[in-house]
């Protein structure tokens, strides 16, 4: 065999490697196993999602009825659901404090009470998205009847034309 | 392991390489000296044995066994053959002031080098993935299929002769490998500066190198970077004698070196086209011919460097992985940590400009790791060195092996080209009279380690110490590393807590090469990537799929259905799940659809699992063209698609149905709203880790979920099985 022959087949048994370089795909990949479901359905009556349509409902006063994703409040936001089991449940409120509000208050102090007893005093150092997460004692709720949760917004923002800002609500409600 | 072991074993390493590259010597003839004999048997005896450990480890043969079987053979056959017995031929001699310089300076910071190098390895990159991958290689005799350590898919040329001592003699037998080569270097530099007329410049520069302190804190760990130095100057060597006497026994050994380098270090792949540019031009201009020089040169390049290619294309589906991931994707690296990746290793935190690096490489060093020494701050002299054809090769090959340089500013990466820099300043030093003893001896001062403490940064890389007692074990081994490196304390902790096929997940902090348990890192993967992602899911609001993407249509019966992106972006596009919305609002899910994805159609299941912490990602910035779609077994009545992702997801994605073999606008934007909570997340999370392999996960105290873990493990799913430090382990239950 002459030399160059040698070189063409090298480079050949080269170019015959690329193919190899390339991951094998499937044309498409079936449904996978399924998990559990993670959300409450979107007819519970135990938590709220502030933008939704039916929101409304779950206000029981000082949380404007506005378009939008997130609700204004005033100084003291007040909600109710309707719990179908009080073991184990877990409050969740979820909200942002507003940058150009938290440039007049400082830093925000919040008291969150259910069903008048305070759960838990949060100071909010920063702007932006925030988030409680705390387990409820059983004493403290009631199954079929109402559950009444409050945020006492400490130190709100009060506009030029007298309007009361306190937090943006995104959702709460109990998981 | 006791000292004598260790040095017996090394000993045994070295004389094995010697024994190959003498082999090839005398098997392919050139003519050349005793001292270049013996000096350039080195480097391609190490380049052969790596080779055929690299062979070794694919076949999965392993063992210590085998290694002492392959360097009895190698050592007999060179000794039957007689290639030990030195060439008849002889270089000028070195002036004897040079000489008394050279001996002196390497015997007195040799001894500080060779007992770093003796004592336990405690190097952050030597005690992580170099020596790391060398133990697990160990472990399973072979390879093996890593798909999960974007370091295994590095060329190791330099870890095979590391797994060659390391199963006889372990970690600091390796290391002491790598000092090999830091004595080699400087007497390869001699060497080529007496066969080119320049002994005194080939002396100096081998001190200027040695004494350096990064060479010597480099060269004394089992990293690989003197090591590549030391090759490419090996391959400078021998172009400069192929051009001087064009002799063709020469050029395989041009070949091996430049493909030996590109294997030994990624970033001094230019060694290829360098070798290869140089003998096409001086062919050229001496009108001589091409083909057969050129195809022997190209060929011994792809002798040592298609290994590497091959192993990565069959375990990863990339030859060139971590890197060129967008020419061939596949499901363990994606785009966009390649991209992350480079970028981190561009910008040092604390460098302010590019302008600071000179004196922080040279001096500073606590921002670039590590400092050359002040004295090669004088590299602008080496430019009056280019009057000579000699000097204008030192520069033309630190320019050479600068190149990749702004890849990665970290000052190791200049280790490459110093030895030319410091060719091209010694050649301009010798030149005046007194001029070049004078800075040795400044240059030996102010590197002496005590010295060196003075002038640069706390964090510098540097030999503090003359680690004696831990080298000859007098302090016990594993006293002497619990002292430098947490790390160790943590993999020993997951050795005695981890059953031996448990897989430990991490985000960091375990010293693989002490740990005989699989270690996966968060950021070395996409699979890693991912596991992340699932953790910072179960507590991170911004991860979390809190937004639905609605799209609403009148009811119609479809069948293909897909999200296709519209709009470029820098970050990834992800989703979280999709759901199709039936007649009656009800949502579906069938085990028939089909479902496809471009780019990364690997993870698409990823969006259908019915899990929050899991998300199917682009793995590369978001431009148009990129889909997700959905084929039901039938046409089937629709109202709408969700699309559930992270709030801050962007984008401009459309909803397209196929009718008529033609994709047809749908809806264009989705409708965005809040969406329920999530409960369970933190279990969902440890699932996927579950399921993924993962028995343990190692999470240190400083780490954005320990605080919650700890609080509420069982929230978690997890148990506490041990701690030490700041570093926990628990197993996933």
């Amino acid at each position: 065999m002459t030399l160059q022959a040698r070189y063409w087949r090298a480079a050949l048994s080269i170019a015959a490697l690329l193919p190899i370089a390339c991951v094998k795909t499937p044309e498409s990949y079936p449904i996978p196993d399924q998990h559990q479901p993670f959300r409450a359905s979107s007819a519970d009556p135990e938590y709220v999602v502030a933008g939704s349509k039916d929101a409304s409902r779950y206000f029981v006063r000082d949380i404007r009825i506005d378009a939008g994703l997130w609700r204004w409040t005033g100084a003291q936001p007040e909600l109710e659901f309707t719990l179908t089991s009080t073991h184990n449940r877990t409050l969740v409120y979820e909200f942002v404090i507003n940058e150009e509000t938290f440039k007049h208050t400082g830093p925000v102090h919040i008291s969150f009470l259910v069903n008048g007893k305070l759960i838990a005093r949060e100071i909010y150092d920063t702007p932006g998205d925030k988030k409680l997460e705390k387990l409820i004692s059983e004493e403290l709720l009631q199954a079929t009847k109402k559950t009444r949760v409050t945020a006492h917004v400490e130190n709100t923002w009060q506009s030029p034309d007298g309007v009361i800002f306190g937090i943006l609500l995104k959702r709460a409600g109990f998981i | 392991m006791k000292a004598t072991s260790i040095l017996l074993s090394f000993a045994f390493t070295i004389a094995t390489i010697e024994a190959l590259g003498l082999l090839l010597l005398q098997r392919l003839q050139p003519r050349v000296s005793r001292q270049e004999q013996y000096a350039y048997a080195f480097v391609t005896g190490s380049g052969v044995l790596s080779w055929l450990v690299f062979l070794l480890a694919a076949a999965h043969v392993v063992w210590t066994a085998t290694f002492v079987i392959l360097g009895v053979v190698a050592i007999g056959a060179s000794l039957y053959s007689k290639a030990w017995v030195p060439s008849q031929e002889n270089l000028p001699p070195l002036p004897r002031l040079y000489l008394v310089l050279l001996t002196t300076t390497m015997i007195a910071f040799g001894a500080w080098y060779f007992m770093n190098a003796l004592a336990p390895e405690a190097s952050a990159d030597g005690s992580m993935y170099h020596l790391g991958l060398v133990q697990r290689y160990l472990d399973q005799h072979g390879f093996g299929r890593i798909t999960t350590s974007m370091y295994a898919s590095l060329p190791l040329a330099i870890e095979m002769l590391f797994l060659f001592a390391f199963s006889l003699g372990r970690h600091s037998a390796a290391a002491l490998v790598h000092f090999a080569f830091l004595i080699a270097l400087p007497l390869i530099m001699v060497v080529v500066g007496r066969r080119l007329g320049h002994p005194r410049a080939g002396a100096v520069a081998g001190i200027l190198v040695f004494l350096s302190p990064v060479f010597g804190f480099d060269g004394s760990s089992a990293y690989v970077d003197v090591a590549a130095a030391c090759v490419a100057f090996a391959l400078f060597g021998i172009l400069q004698i192929w051009d001087e006497t064009r002799e063709q026994n020469l050029l395989p050994i041009v070949g091996l070196l430049a493909g030996y380098a590109y294997s030994v270090k990624l970033t001094i792949f230019v060694a290829i086209p360098y070798a290869v540019l140089f003998v096409l031009v001086k062919l050229l201009r001496r009108r001589q011919p091409l083909f057969i020089p050129m195809t022997v040169v190209c060929g011994c390049v792809l002798l040592m460097v298609l290994p590497w290619l091959v192993k990565n294309a069959i375990t990863v589906g990339n030859p060139f992985s971590p890197f060129l991931n967008r020419w061939f994707p596949n499901p363990h690296i994606h785009i966009s940590f390649e991209q992350t990746y480079q970028e981190f290793q561009r910008n040092y935190p604390g460098l302010h400009s590019m302008w600071d690096i000179p004196v922080e490489a040279t001096v500073r060093g606590g921002v670039l790791n590590g400092v050359l020494g002040p004295v090669f701050l004088l590299a602008p002299l080496g430019l009056l060195a280019m009057r000579g054809k000699l000097g204008r090769q030192s520069v033309l090959a630190a320019l050479v092996f600068l190149a990749p340089y702004p890849a990665n500013v970290g000052t190791r990466f200049l280790i490459p080209a110093a030895p030319f820099l410091a060719f091209a300043i010694a050649l301009t030093l010798q030149q005046w009279r007194g001029m070049a003893p004078l800075v040795v001896l400044f240059h030996a001062f102010i590197s002496w380690p005590d010295v060196a403490g003075f002038y640069t940064a706390e964090h510098a890389w540097r030999l503090d110490k003359f680690y004696w007692r831990g080298a000859f074990r007098l302090q016990p081994e594993s006293e002497y590393l619990n002292e430098r490196m947490a790390e160790y304390a943590t993999a020993k902790l997951a050795e005695r807590v981890v059953p031996k096929n448990g897989r430990i997940f991490t985000l960091g902090g375990i010293a693989h090469a002490y740990c005989r348990r699989e270690v996966v890192v968060f950021y070395e993967s996409a699979l890693g990537n991912r596991l992340f992602n699932g953790l910072a899911a179960a507590i991170l609001p911004s991860f979390q799929p809190l937004h639905w993407w609605n799209y609403e249509f009148p009811k119609q019966p479809l069948r293909r259905l897909r999200l296709a992106q519209t709009e470029a972006s820098k970050s990834n596009w992800n989703i979280s799940e999709i759901r199709l919305l039936g007649a009656d609002g009800r949502l579906l899910r069938a085990k028939n659809w089909k479902l496809r994805s471009d780019p990364n159609p690997w993870d698409v299941q990823l969006a259908f699992d019915n899990c929050p912490t899991t998300r199917w990602t682009s793995g590369e910035a978001a431009r148009p063209g990129m889909f997700i779609e959905v084929e039901l077994a039938e046409p089937t009545e629709l109202t709408g698609v969700r699309a559930e992702v992270p709030p801050e997801t962007i984008g401009n994605v459309r909803l397209e149905a196929e009718r008529n073999g033609q994709w047809k606008e749908l809806v264009p934007r989705p409708v965005v709203t809040e969406a329920p909570p999530l409960k369970g997340t933190r279990r969902l999370a440890t699932d996927d880790l579950k399921r993924s392999g993962m028995t343990h996960i190692a999470v240190n105290d400083t780490e954005f979920f320990a605080a919650d873990m700890t609080k509420d493990p069982k929230a978690w799913g997890v148990t506490q099985v041990g701690e030490s430090g700041k570093m926990k382990v628990y197993r996933i239950d």
